[in-house]
């Protein structure tokens, strides 16, 4: 017979297919109704323009649904599969057969992939006649089907690996499907975890830094929430092929060396046992200080969440190995433990390693960045923005130095979350090509200005916060400036020598801003575009302290198009900014009130306007006025915030 | 056939089977005894190939069990719980075995059906428990082992699907010289049929006989003189025990029965019986003289 020599059994075949085929038929259904039904659904709608999507990624398609069952489908087919294993009568009838492990397990795997393959395949090949039947190139093209193919396979067959090892590693059913989810989403939430309890116990860790490295990207799950910046790299490809394969090796190695009388054991190799326990008890810990930490922003409710967290995770590691609530003997591992962390969290924190100190001396340093924002430190690293992007004279990697030092001084422990204040980076390029990056909350900010200056004046930093510095005077094609936010009064600069003109007076004017003037912008209602010859745009807004630009502007007679001016509001309306309604609404309110201070007469207007100016942050609303400008013609007033200290004194009279 | 050296097995730290030894010929019936946790289980399935010995070798003609598929193919190990896959017909499952094992005998199966009675089409789990073994061993004995290992096999059956399961194994023994080899907590259901008994006791093995011989080997023997028992007598035969009833007296003595003939009547005793033991007898009293407590063991 021919069978008899065949290599694959095909009993374990039709097996498997009577006990896990409905997983594999219940996902082509959900896969069918997210594609192809739900294609054809759009097609033949009655307004099938309203239903294009713009970007023609088969993942656009009912995404939760596909990335559920993506995920969820291979893993409760690797539990079903493996099921033999957990079940102690069955594993020792299976183990008793003449097969050899590898070859099972070889079976076993190779019908999982069958059962998980065909039905993406049969929706590719839906798809695929579908599209030659109705035309459906609005919706996807032969690249778009070869890439969701693609990888829906490779993630499907990384999880569906992954359930398999951890399959072979646990003895529970259960335990295997919870901890195949604790395994892929682990490296992302050990890292983030990790950022949180670093930023806590090292004052100057640079989370922020760290974050601009996409965590998310360390867990295909965590990845695929994220659906809308998605994207699938090559290298990602390979690196998820690479793992399946590493993961396919151990579990073939593992389950080799299986003592079967494990089953129903959690996890089935013993050395595991302690690694699992204090694995989970290490990352609750941090979890509950995370948790305590965003929630309470104070360095005791860390440390409470650190206690909490870390008796949890013990106890529910201690209860899923042992199976019984009754653990109350296995006290003294978690004594262990805490002596253990303790340890380690004070080492970390009383700086043994001189990390929160370390300030790199002038001969070791390159060039620093100085800034409170981590991703432009990161873009200036990866490509020219503009000629310098560092501080590199000695002068100013000295200023950095100081402004670090004080920093230093200025920052405790209760000060890591994020939310709470502006952040400060520092990053030391070194010349051995090592970096030191540093963030520190910006606490006092009156005590840190005489530090900051130096920096923040500079024309290295201006050079680098400011891309507009860059531009080349004949690539730009038009340079305009938008007057006001509602109506369309504009200015367009267009000659090439005016260009240049008005990039020298933007130029010198950012050059002349002073260190309060970089932090607390004041901006008008203008706003500056340039337009590049590839279509590029820069938008700028116009400060208050562009000196130069005003007097270009006045003395080329652009002034009065470039700015809203007094005969073009009908009324302002000024009122104190203080209700968390929304200032739109307050306004809208206090029209019929005593408290709101309608200017109508055309001098005071163009007190007001020229004194116009928008501030973005870190105000007390104490010291804000709200103001609306009536323009003719358009239905709600304009509404922005102002401080106090900037309205004409008559102004502020009426209000107090 | 089979040759277990020097194993031990531990389940974590706990150890279960301690430096055991056991050899078993072809075409014997091997009674493996114990009581309950004295390892046997754990013997049976290291010899099935299901469980890897931690010290020692387990060899089933020649070669080494474990991860060993043709040496497999002649074993068929039928646990105390049985397992069928669930919703399998006795149809199904057979084709299954039929996958596995290459000396499916798929005649034999058809014949079997109409002495066993019972419905291939119905699913295994429906049937009761005693169907269930009927259906384990009918598939275990198609598939022509060479080799057959019994977990408590009689256990909760009912004696007249007891003496059929047995019929069924000698049968096969006489036939083709299979090997059997079963587990037991109770000496009286095996001892008909096993030709070897091994007491397996805490994992070690505290008895290994040949019951042939210890049936021969060991008597029990009632007596009655005129006046005083000759006090010569006792220092001639091997005594393993003695009771006075009255004026009779009993002796459990070891040796050839003509041999103990001989000695016993050249003293002429009025009463003289020699009587065989049953085998639990036997044990006790040849355990006895070890000075283990086989009550317990033998339930």
């Amino acid at each position: 017979m021919q069978l008899k020599t065949s290599w694959y059994k095909k009993e374990v075949g039709k097996r498997d297919l009577r006990q896990s085929g409905w997983i594999g038929v219940l996902y082509l259904v959900v896969l069918i109704f997210a594609l192809p039904l739900e294609l054809l659904m759009r097609e033949t709608s009655i307004d099938p323009t309203n239903y294009y999507l713009d970007d023609t990624n088969l993942f656009n398609y009912h995404p939760e649904v596909q990335i559920l069952s993506m995920f969820i489908a291979p893993v409760l087919l690797g539990v079903f599969l493996l099921r033999y294993l957990q079940v102690k009568t069955a594993s020792d009838f299976i183990h008793s057969l003449p097969i050899k492990r590898t070859k099972l397990l070889n079976h076993h795997i190779i019908n999982g992939i069958i059962l998980l393959l065909l039905p993406v395949l049969l929706t590719a090949i839906c798809l695929a006649i579908m599209d030659g039947i109705v035309d459906l190139s609005n919706y996807f093209n032969y690249i778009d089907l070869g890439y969701w193919l693609g990888v829906t396979i490779i993630v499907t067959i990384l999880m569906f690996i992954t359930t398999i090892f951890v399959g072979v590693i646990t003895g529970i059913s259960v335990v295997q499907g919870v901890l195949t989810y604790i395994i892929i989403l682990f490296p992302a939430g050990f890292i983030f975890l990790s950022y949180f309890n670093l930023d806590f116990l090292l004052i100057g860790f640079a989370e922020g830094y760290y974050w601009t490295f996409q965590v998310s990207e360390f867990s295909p799950i965590t990845d695929f929430v994220q659906y809308y910046e998605f994207h699938f790299s090559l290298l990602k490809a390979v690196i998820y092929i690479g793992i399946t394969v590493v993961l396919y090796l151990l579990s073939v190695q593992f389950y080799k060396r299986r003592k079967l009388e494990a089953a129903s054991q959690a996890l089935v190799y013993p050395q595991l046992r302690p690694i699992f326990k204090y694995g989970v008890t290490f990352c609750t810990t941090m979890l509950g200080g995370f948790y305590y930490g965003e929630t309470q922003n104070h360095d005791y409710w860390v440390l409470i969440g650190y206690l909490i967290g870390s008796l949890v995770g013990y106890l529910l590691a201690e209860m899923l190995l042992q199976k019984t609530w009754r653990i109350y003997r296995s006290w003294k591992g978690y004594l262990y433990y805490t002596i253990g962390i303790t340890c380690i969290f004070l080492i970390i924190s009383f700086d043994l390693t001189g990390y929160e100190n370390r300030i790199p001396e002038i001969n070791e340093i390159e060039q620093v960045y100085v800034g409170e924002y981590p991703y432009q430190y990161v873009e200036n690293t990866d490509h020219e923005v503009t000629g310098e992007n560092f501080l590199d004279t000695e002068v100013s990697i000295n200023a950095a130095r100081a402004l670090h030092r004080q920093l230093i001084d200025m920052t405790g422990r209760n000060h890591f979350n994020e939310t709470y204040y502006r952040q400060m980076y520092i990053a030391y390029q070194l010349k051995n090509g090592k970096k030191v990056v540093r963030e520190y909350p910006i606490i006092m900010e009156e005590k840190l200005n005489p530090y900051i200056e130096p920096v923040y004046e500079s024309k290295q930093y201006k050079d680098y916060t400011n891309p507009v510095l860059g531009v080349e005077p004949n690539r730009v094609s038009k340079i305009t400036f938008s007057a006001d936010p509602v109506g369309n009064k504009k200015v367009a600069i267009v000659k090439p020598n005016e260009i240049e003109e008005v990039l020298n007076q933007i130029e010198q004017d950012i050059y002349d801003k002073t260190a309060d003037e970089v932090t607390n912008p004041r901006v008008r209602l203008t706003s500056i575009e340039i337009l590049m010859d590839d279509n590029d745009t820069f938008l700028i807004e116009y400060e208050t302290s562009f000196e130069n630009m005003d007097n270009w502007l006045q003395q080329n007679g652009y002034y009065n198009d470039a700015f809203l001016v007094s005969d073009e509001v009908s009324r302002i309306g000024i009122v104190d900014a203080n209700d968390e309604n929304g200032y739109d609404q307050l306004l809208h309110e206090s029209e019929s009130s005593e408290d709101i201070l309608f200017i109508t007469k055309e001098e005071e207007k163009k007190q007001i306007l020229n004194n116009l100016s928008r501030v973005y942050r870190g105000y007390d609303e104490n010291n804000l006025s709200l103001v609306g400008l009536y323009i003719p013609g358009e239905p709600e007033p304009y509404v922005m915030t102002m401080e106090k200290k900037l309205l004409p004194e008559f102004v502020t009279e009426y209000l107090e | 056939m089979i040759n277990v050296t020097n194993v031990s097995k531990k389940f974590e730290s706990e150890s279960v089977l301690n430096n055991i030894s056991l050899h078993v010929n072809r075409g014997s019936i091997y009674g493996l005894l114990g009581s309950n946790g004295a390892g046997k289980t754990t013997l049976l399935k290291m010899i099935a190939g299901i469980f890897k010995q931690d010290q020692g070798s387990v060899l089933v003609n020649e070669a080494i069990v474990f991860e060993n598929p043709s040496i497999k193919e002649g074993i068929i190990f039928i646990p105390d719980v049985l397992y069928f896959f669930s919703q399998y017909t006795v149809k199904q499952m057979a084709s299954y075995y039929k996958d596995f094992y290459p000396n499916w005998n798929q005649d034999r199966f058809d014949k079997m059906q109409l002495i066993l009675n019972l419905d291939i089409n119905k699913k295994i789990q429906r049937f009761s428990k005693g169907m269930q073994r009927q259906v384990a061993f009918w598939l275990a004995l198609c598939a022509m082992p060479q080799l057959l290992i019994l977990d408590e096999p009689f256990d909760g059956l009912d004696p007249v699907i007891r003496q059929k399961i047995k019929n069924l194994i000698i049968q096969d023994v006489a036939e083709r010289e299979m090997t059997v080899i079963i587990s037991s907590h109770n000496l009286r259901e095996v001892e008909d049929i096993c030709d070897y008994v091994g007491i397996l006791h805490q994992g070690t093995f505290i008895l290994e006989k040949d019951l042939d011989d210890l049936k021969s080997d060991i008597h029990k023997v009632q007596l009655a003189f005129k006046g005083e028992m000759p006090a010569v007598l006792l220092t001639e035969v091997e005594l393993l025990y003695q009771e006075k009833r009255g004026s009779v007296i009993l002796f459990i003595v070891r040796g050839q029965e003509h041999e103990i003939d001989r000695i016993i009547t050249k003293y002429k005793p009025v009463v003289y019986d020699l009587l065989p033991l049953t085998l639990e007898e036997i044990f006790i009293y040849e355990m006895g003289d070890a000075g283990y407590a086989i009550e317990n063991i033998l339930v």
